[in-house]
């Protein structure tokens, strides 16, 4: 890395040992299936919990099978810089991935795909957010991939925005991101890093991955990523088998928020509880 | 009432606790906050290890790469390690190139590697003057309330204890290395250096482990880091109240009983592991 004096060198050129491995990886065909035994439209394992980072006004982590993301959220506060005078507020988006989270070792400069991701989690969260109620100030979103094992930027979508949830700040819905990879007529929901990194097949005619961020309560689509080339109504159908993947990930982050809100404000259940315990006492 | 006092007056609501032998949290001057260690979440890394400290929780991660030893050294590899303190952390950091804060503790994780002799450079030389392993070890901060520096150095060793590299061997042939990534051979980790942190408040209070807020208030700061043989391997007082002989030896002496729980957390937790 030429020029950052910031941090500690370590030599100029140095090769991941993968590099030099003896047997490539064989991906091995298993009919029907895939490589983790699941069928071509079921999700992994989702985990989310909140309120992970003390310092934060509000935060989140996602697991999906191994993909893991942290998500931070600070504000409303100052606009640091001079900049011209809006009634909107304004949302801060930035993704990055940590050094170690991927098979090749990443940089600590943000890369384009990095700004690329940022730019898109912004614009998934953007419609979800009510601006307009914090004039003059900015919402920063922080997210870090720890491991990318697949579908990282629909992870990072849906961590953000339980970050935001978390946080207090107003919004219309919250927004759920989820991955679609097809591979000529394979079609895989929420892939794993094999599965996205997959080599073109010669020849298949549709080979792509998409992305799409749902506001599920609201059935409204907020980002929709598409790379690779596809067919008209294969591309319809995977954006379909994507709204269905969000929108089973949707009550395991309901539940999260409604925990999270449980632990938060433990005086809401005592309340409750004691209310009901009269209301026995007043029918006795 | 409580709440406005602290923030009208943060230092004298402090020296109140202090006078009592408490502090604001309700730990006693000499107390550590609750170690929480997880290791090899990270299947991506060569070793992981996440360090919960309290709140402050430090992520370490050890990718380790093949590259060629430099001309004046042919008989050793590299460690590279880096704190990151990102914006994500705490309030305080924005976003951009490192900052000063995180570049102080990266330099003191260097000299704590290097002084300690935590792995010895020549272990990681494979061919002498042609190959070598250089072990980058990147701390990234999660969570920032107070006391990175003792984190970064328990999740870096833990992370280091961690470390499966695969076998490699250099062809005949072509001269060109060939590794065996089905066969992993652990590190050889020679020392357990452990840091403790000290705040000095008034000129006189000592207290470990410091929280942000302390860290804020403190009139000065003292790193002691020491190795499983009872020798100090590191000492980092970067300015700030002077202390006497005696208030050192005490520090010291702390120092070397905290040294000896880590150490026996990182054993256990790397036995729960494997079994």
């Amino acid at each position: 890395m030429p020029g950052d004096s910031r941090r500690i060198a370590g030599p100029q050129d140095s090769r991941a040992p993968h590099w030099f491995g003896r047997q490539q990886e064989t991906h091995q065909e298993a009919g029907g299936t895939r490589q983790d035994g699941r069928g071509d439209h079921d999700l992994r394992p989702v985990y989310l919990h909140t309120g992970v980072v003390s310092q934060a006004t509000g935060s989140a982590y996602m697991e999906m099978g191994q993909t893991k993301v942290i998500a931070a959220v600070y504000g409303p506060r100052e606009i640091s810089r001079r900049e011209e005078f809006t009634m909107k507020g304004r949302l801060c988006c930035e993704l990055k991935f940590a050094t170690f989270s991927c098979r090749q070792r990443r940089q600590h400069i943000q890369d384009n795909q990095e700004r690329d991701g940022s730019l898109i989690v912004l614009q998934a969260l953007e419609p979800a957010v009510c601006l307009d109620k914090f004039p003059k100030s900015q919402v920063d979103v922080y997210i870090t991939v720890l491991q990318d094992d697949g579908s990282a930027l629909a992870a990072a979508i849906t961590c953000a925005a339980l970050g935001l949830a978390d946080a207090g700040v107003m919004m219309y819905d919250v927004v759920v991101g989820c991955s679609v990879r097809q591979c000529g007529e394979d079609q895989w929901l929420d892939p794993s890093v094999r599965e996205e990194f997959r080599p073109e097949v010669e020849s298949a005619g549709d080979h792509g991955m998409v992305t799409v961020g749902l506001l599920p309560s609201l059935n409204q689509v907020s980002a929709l990523v598409l790379d690779g080339h596809l067919q008209q109504q294969t591309a319809v159908q995977a954006v379909k088998t994507c709204i269905s993947g969000c929108q089973g990930i949707y009550p395991i982050l309901k539940d999260c928020l409604v925990s999270s809100t449980r632990r938060n404000v433990p005086s809401l259940e005592q309340k409750s509880g004691q209310t009901s315990t009269d209301g026995q006492n007043g029918q006795t | 009432m409580a709440a406005d006092f602290k923030t009208a007056q943060p230092v004298e609501y402090y020296r109140r606790f202090l006078k009592e032998d408490v502090r604001p949290d309700g730990r006693e001057l000499g107390e550590i906050r609750h170690t929480t260690l997880n290791i090899g979440s990270i299947t991506t890394a060569e070793g992981s290890a996440l360090v919960k400290l309290g709140n402050t929780t430090v992520i370490c991660g050890i990718k380790a790469e093949l590259c060629n030893p430099t001309a004046e050294e042919p008989k050793k590899g590299f460690v590279v390690p880096n704190v990151d303190l990102p914006p994500l952390c705490s309030p305080r950091f924005r976003p951009g190139p490192p900052s000063e804060q995180a570049q102080v503790v990266s330099q003191l994780m260097a000299d704590i590697i290097q002084n300690s002799g935590v792995v010895a450079l020549e272990d990681l030389c494979i061919v002498e003057g042609k190959l070598c392993w250089v072990l980058y070890c990147d701390m990234l901060c999660l969570d920032y309330d107070g006391n990175v520096v003792d984190t970064c150095v328990i999740s870096l060793l833990a992370a280091l204890k961690n470390v499966l590299l695969p076998e490699v061997r250099v062809s005949e042939e072509t001269g060109d290395p060939v590794t065996d990534m089905e066969k992993k051979l652990p590190l050889n980790i020679r020392k357990c250096p452990v840091a403790t942190t000290f705040g000095v408040f008034d000129d006189h209070y000592l207290f470990t482990d410091p929280t942000n807020e302390e860290e804020c208030l403190a009139t000065g700061v003292l790193t002691i880091v020491t190795t499983e043989d009872n020798k100090i391997c590191c000492m980092h007082k970067p300015g700030g109240t002077p202390l006497s002989e005696s208030r050192l030896q005490d520090c010291i002496n702390r120092a070397l009983t905290r040294a000896e729980e880590v150490r026996k957390l990182i054993h256990e937790t790397i036995n729960s592991v494997e079994r």
